[in-house]
């Protein structure tokens, strides 16, 4: 006796369309899983028994024989439980009184879903991966568990059973019982203006403001150093306010990291925001980066398309931090493990903040310092220095001493009745998406989307100088000493600045702002 | 390690400077390595904490600056700080500088300042009264000081606590018939306490850079600056920062009503012209 079932894997974010075939044979009670299937499936023979049996079936108790196709690749995770037991309960002819669907059998309804012990059917990671490959590959009804049943409604067009138990699957597949059907609208939330708070509420940072302004407008990345309680955290955690809306695509893209990781939300399965991840110090390289013992998107996957942000940064393990240092140039993760590799996006923009010293007080106007210098070369040191090439944007902030002063500025000079340009969220937005504009165009033909990725090459080509930028950017060269890399980050900061001014000429003014940003000289040498 | 040449200069030597013979407890002999024709006329030492803010790494680097572009070496302990920005200003405006050790001639302490004790001894000289090899043991610190002020027409303390070894160079420079020369600071910072009450008790306040070479019975030499191409909003923001060195680029923002791009235009036009200097986020005349 024989069945299949059609069902789908997953492989990193990647959905494959594979068959679950079983077949019973007399012979010694025996339940064998194949199909180059990792430990973890074996596990669920256990978890399918119990749920067939407390489900009111009886487990035939001869040879039976599940296999996974194509059998080219691991496959791992809890999914299989239910395809694995229709496949098996049709195979044995469990619903005596039925007559069973032959879209079952041939392909025109898949299933997934992970069986406890009762044959109540749960949620699973990755749900949306694999409807979109089951979408892709002409399938257009999935029966799925109730709880996934919020991100399948991303998947446009798809009929989606959503079930409970494994009883109701099988009662549908023999035609006793229907299963109410939904067809997923593909947009369950529209965009609404994002959460993230406003730069409004920090009063005093101007500086910091604009940097980041420049570094979000060209996805540059920043390092912030300042005692503590000056505002570090609050500028991070508004950067991804102030980039564009995400496309309903890219939306998508992250929402499926997310749903392989297990994160979604079932009220807002489509992620809305950008994200913004913060991981603490403490953090282990493998839930950083991704992968370990079960490789699952890390850290720096769910900060794809939005923000990655470390503070204290000298207090992460030099380890972990070397390990950004490929993710960041590629724009994505290569996890290698026992049954493969997988490949997770990661195309963040890094922002990191540190204090000057160990206590943090370090030219501090109030509090002392109360390291020695080679105490403080120590902290510094441990930043390696690979990775502050890759970040262009450099700041340090003060204590605002005087608030009043501040407040003052927001009001503008009353007697010559020169005012300020505010800066809020929304006026800094606004930069960052005349920016992005321009780099859309720019870079249509180019195998990069954002200045920060500019190579020297295409620095050659894109950030040509006028003759006094030029002689702008000799002078600043032997004044500070600057290396080709500076060199090349001012050029690209540079290029951002003019692009935030909706200017292709990158001119002497762009130059001179994008000065300010290089690395401060007396914290690294 | 480079091998240099270590000598030996004893008090009875002609070559021993007698502006240093005649201070109380006198050396005896001095192990040196380097030149020791620039210790023949009285210098000016600049010394203070080891644990300088970016204020005292300032003061005591612009000071010394001043100072060596006249051609007046600097004399200083090599200790980490405001001992190390001294040497450094001297070392920059090509100016010999001197390094007395509180450790054997051959013991270089700290490690960070490898570096500088090689450029000393190759354009400077480096003496120690301890016998080579000797490390660095507390004791020797205040004792090596009387020789800094003992070779020196005037002490400058930039930062130093109440309680310090700084301190202690101002009393022996003072009991040697030295001039004592302080940089106030504000009056919370630990930094500036021992400073402010140098001042109280009547050392030489610096107050103006400007003002600083006469202050030191220094004559001519001075670096005068071109304000000649200068536009109005800069000379604004220069008056503004003499008046209030270590201002941020937010508080100047506020004192002219610009924007923050603006400013950062101005304050780098500024620098790159040599007009100002930037520590971080602060910006000094
Ligand atoms: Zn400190």
């Amino acid at each position: 006796m024989y069945a299949r079932v059609l069902t789908a894997s997953l492989i990193g974010l990647a959905g494959e369309k594979t068959w679950v075939e079983v077949d019973l044979e007399q012979g010694l009670p025996a339940f064998n899983v194949v199909g180059l299937v990792n430990q973890s499936i074996k596990e669920s023979r256990d978890r399918i028994k119990s749920a067939i049996a407390n489900c009111g079936f009886d487990f035939p108790l001869i040879r039976i024989t599940a296999n996974l196709t194509p059998a080219n690749r691991k496959k791992d995770g809890s999914h299989y439980d239910l395809p694995i037991a229709l496949a098996l309960l049709i195979a044995q002819d469990a619903a005596e009184t039925g007559e069973y669907d032959d879209a079952f059998t041939d392909g025109s309804i898949a299933c997934f879903g992970e069986l406890s012990l009762d044959g109540k059917v749960n949620k699973v990671d990755g749900a949306l991966s694999m409807l979109i490959e089951l979408k892709n590959s002409g399938v257009s009804a999935v029966i799925i568990p109730k709880g996934n049943l919020s991100e399948a409604m991303l998947v446009k067009g798809m009929m989606l059973y959503p079930v409970e138990t494994l009883t109701e699957v099988l009662e549908f597949a023999a035609r006793l019982k229907n299963i109410a059907s939904v067809e997923a609208d593909g947009n369950t939330n529209e965009y609404h203006e994002n959460s993230f708070p406003d730069f409004a509420d920090i009063k005093g940072q101007e500086f910091a403001k604009r940097a980041a302004e420049v570094a979000a407008a060209g996805m540059h990345g920043m390092l912030m150093v300042g005692p503590p309680g000056v505002g570090k955290s609050m500028i991070g955690k508004r950067i991804p306010g102030i980039m564009p809306a995400l496309s309903f695509q890219e939306r998508l893209d992250v929402t499926q990291i997310y749903s392989v990781a297990g994160l979604i939300s079932e009220k807002n399965p489509l992620l809305c925001d950008r994200p913004f991840r913060a991981p603490h110090h403490t953090i282990s390289a493998a839930a950083l980066i991704g992968g370990g013992g079960n490789p699952k998107p890390g850290e720096i996957s769910l900060a794809h398309n939005g923000v990655l942000f470390l503070d204290e940064f000298p207090e992460f393990s030099t380890h972990t931090i070397d390990m950004l240092r490929q993710p960041l140039e590629d724009g994505f993760v290569s996890i290698t493990r026992v049954n493969g590799k997988v490949e997770y996006p990661s195309r963040f923009m890094l922002v990191v903040a540190m204090n000057p010293c160990r206590c943090g007080y370090y030219g501090d106007s109030i509090k002392p310092c109360s390291c020695t210098e080679s105490d403080r070369q120590k902290y510094l040191g441990r930043i390696s220095g690979p990775l502050l090439d890759r970040i262009d944007i450099n700041i340090c902030m003060e204590r605002i001493v005087y608030k009043e002063l501040v407040e003052d500025y927001d009001f503008g000079n009353e007697k010559t009745n020169k005012k300020p340009r505010v800066i809020d969220s929304r006026a800094l937005r606004k930069g960052v998406e005349a920016a992005f504009a321009m780099q859309e165009a720019r870079y249509k033909g180019e195998p990069i989307n954002y200045n920060s990725q500019l190579t020297p090459q295409l620095i050659k080509k894109y950030c040509a100088l006028d003759e006094e930028s030029r002689a702008l950017m000799e002078t600043a060269f032997t004044k500070w000493n600057l290396s080709a890399r500076q060199y090349h980050r001012i050029l690209k900061v540079a290029r951002t600045i003019a692009d935030i001014d909706q200017s292709e000429q990158i001119k002497s003014d762009h130059i001179l702002e994008a000065l300010s940003y290089r690395m401060p000289e007396k914290y690294f040498k | 390690m480079k091998s240099l040449e270590c000598k030996i200069l004893k008090i009875t030597d002609e070559q021993y400077p007698a502006h240093l013979r005649n201070i109380p407890n006198a050396p005896q002999r001095l192990y040196y390595i380097g030149d020791l024709s620039i210790i023949q006329k009285p210098l000016y030492a600049i010394v203070g904490t080891r644990r300088a803010s970016p204020y005292g790494r300032w003061a005591a680097y612009e000071i010394g600056k001043r100072i060596a572009q006249c051609g007046i070496s600097i004399v200083s302990g090599m200790a980490e700080g405001i001992d190390t920005c001294g040497h450094r200003a001297c070392l920059d405006s090509g100016t010999p500088t001197v390094a007395v050790l509180g450790t054997g001639i051959d013991v270089i302490f700290p490690k960070s300042n490898t570096n500088l004790y090689y450029e000393i001894a190759e354009n400077g000289l480096i003496l120690s009264e301890y016998e080579p090899g000797v490390s660095g043991h507390a004791y020797n610190f205040p004792e090596r000081n009387r020789i800094v002020s003992g070779l020196s027409k005037a002490v400058i303390v930039v930062e130093g606590a109440y309680k310090s070894g700084s301190m202690i160079t101002a009393k022996l420079a003072l009991e040697q018939g030295r001039d004592v020369f302080a940089v106030p600071g504000n009056i919370n910072q630990p930094n500036s306490t021992g400073t402010n009450s140098l001042i109280y008790d009547g050392a030489g306040a610096i107050t103006d850079l400007n003002e600083l070479l006469p202050q030191l019975g220094i004559i001519g030499n001075q670096l005068t600056i071109s304000l000649a191409n200068c536009s109005k909003s800069e000379l604004e923001i220069l008056r503004i920062i003499k008046e209030a060195p270590g201002i941020t680029v937010e508080e100047l923002a506020v004192a002219i009503y610009e924007d923050i791009p603006t400013v950062l235009r101005l304050v780098n036009t500024l620098e790159l012209r040599g007009l100002l200097k930037s520590e971080g986020a602060k910006y000094f005349y």
